[in-house]
């Protein structure tokens, strides 16, 4: 096994211990349900689980799955975000993080959920991403059908392996891309950045992640080596700022196709 | 959600050619927000139809760089007169759909041609 599989394995199984709660809509009972959440997916891959965990104790109308949202206390969770990523700009630290899913009242603050969306979320994202990489989206257009609904099923299933995604993601990554898709947290800021940065200096050199974040956050990080008050975390793993921000990318990338840097105050 | 309207004179705009509009906030009644309107960069978008989808009169707007694409999607649809039930379906150079709160400053950085972001738009799915 390469180095590069390694990291992508424990990338892929890296999870949270979530306890979700739920009230009932009636007699205000709680009821909780304990699951390890993998950081690399989104937390709606998660919802048929658990609702039908709770639908064996409430009298839960609706079989959909859809509508269904989380809170952490009161604050709605952006569905959209990898879970270790809502985790570490949230709760970080946290041993288990305390959250809620609630059926009614659904958020305007947060975009729309349904299982089609979820599908067409990913796919469009992922489109994003190889169209940031190469100019174009050629690479995710020719996939053939079957193949290009495994690569979903790999990325959405909780249950998935690492080598089910990267069997077929893996291809669809150039050795030299153009642009590396980026999202960065910061602390505070409810929007992430969402930048494409080329991954070569002009004489060629492999860019660190200290010269991205120095070219696009000067105030934060005012060299490319120097160390500012926040730790860069991918995956809730602190980064060193000399990483090759390709290489960071091609085995830590999220199953949406973008490299999502959380920038943490705490220092693990 | 803001309330976004064309200005009835079209902004003039040397780096892109024919008529260009202006999708703005009517914020009259806060003088404060109006004079911040001034200092927020815009972005140029342009509309383009596919799939037989209605061509809008004017297709180059002006819009605040720190607003959403979820802005992009109402304005249009308003503008299509479409039904809520009706699917609008918006992609980024003919490729991609951003998520709906993606920033157009970020859109537009990565991903504008000439200065110009443009989207595509059809009322049926048209990259699956």
């Amino acid at each position: 096994m390469t180095t590069q599989d390694r990291v992508r394995e424990e990338t892929w199984r890296s999870s949270i211990p979530i306890q979700v709660s739920i009230r009932a809509p009636e007699t205000y009972d709680e009821y909780t349900y304990l699951l390890m959440a993998r950081r690399n997916l989104f937390l709606p891959c998660y919802t048929p689980k658990i609702v039908a965990y709770f639908k064996r104790y409430l009298a839960i109308e609706d079989a959909s799955d859809d509508e269904w949202w989380y809170s952490h206390g009161d604050m709605p969770l952006q569905w959209s975000r990898p879970v270790g990523v809502l985790y570490d700009t949230l709760a970080a630290g946290e041993p288990v993080w305390n959250i809620r899913i609630r059926h009614s009242g659904y958020p305007e603050t947060i975009l729309p959920i349904s299982n089609d969306i979820l599908t067409d979320f990913w796919r469009n994202q992922f489109k994003e991403a190889c169209y940031t990489r190469d100019g174009n989206a050629n690479a995710i257009m020719n996939l053939a059908r079957d193949k290009s609904h495994a690569l979903f099923v790999a990325a959405t299933d909780p249950s998935a392996s690492h080598r089910d995604f990267w069997a077929i993601a893996d291809p669809l990554l150039r050795p030299q891309p153009l642009n590396i898709p980026i999202r960065i947290y910061e602390p505070l800021k409810m929007a992430p950045l969402r930048k494409s940065m080329r991954p070569f200096e002009s004489d060629g050199e492999e860019r660190s992640l200290g010269a991205v974040l120095n070219l696009l956050l000067p105030e934060l990080f005012p060299s490319a080596r120097s160390c500012s008050e926040l730790v860069p975390l991918v995956h809730g793993v602190p980064i060193d700022l000399w990483a090759p921000i390709i290489e960071l990318y091609k085995t830590t990338m999220c199953v949406d196709g973008f490299l999502h840097i959380t920038l943490s105050t705490h220092t693990a | 959600m803001s309330n976004l309207d064309e200005t009835p004179k079209p902004e003039e705009e040397t780096a892109v050619k024919g008529p260009v509009g202006a999708l703005t906030d009517n914020s009259s009644n806060e003088p404060a927000s109006q004079s911040a309107d001034l200092t927020i960069p815009k972005i140029t978008v342009r509309f383009r139809p596919m799939g037989g989808t209605k061509r809008l009169q004017t297709t180059m707007f002006k819009v605040s760089s720190e607003h959403e694409f979820s802005t992009l999607v109402t304005f249009l649809r308003r503008k299509l007169n479409f039904a809520p039930q009706n699917s609008l379906f918006c992609y980024i150079n003919a490729s991609f759909s951003p998520a709906l709160d993606a920033r157009l400053e970020d859109l537009s950085q990565a991903y504008a041609v000439e200065g110009v972001l443009n989207v595509y738009y059809c009322a049926t799915v048209a990259f699956g």
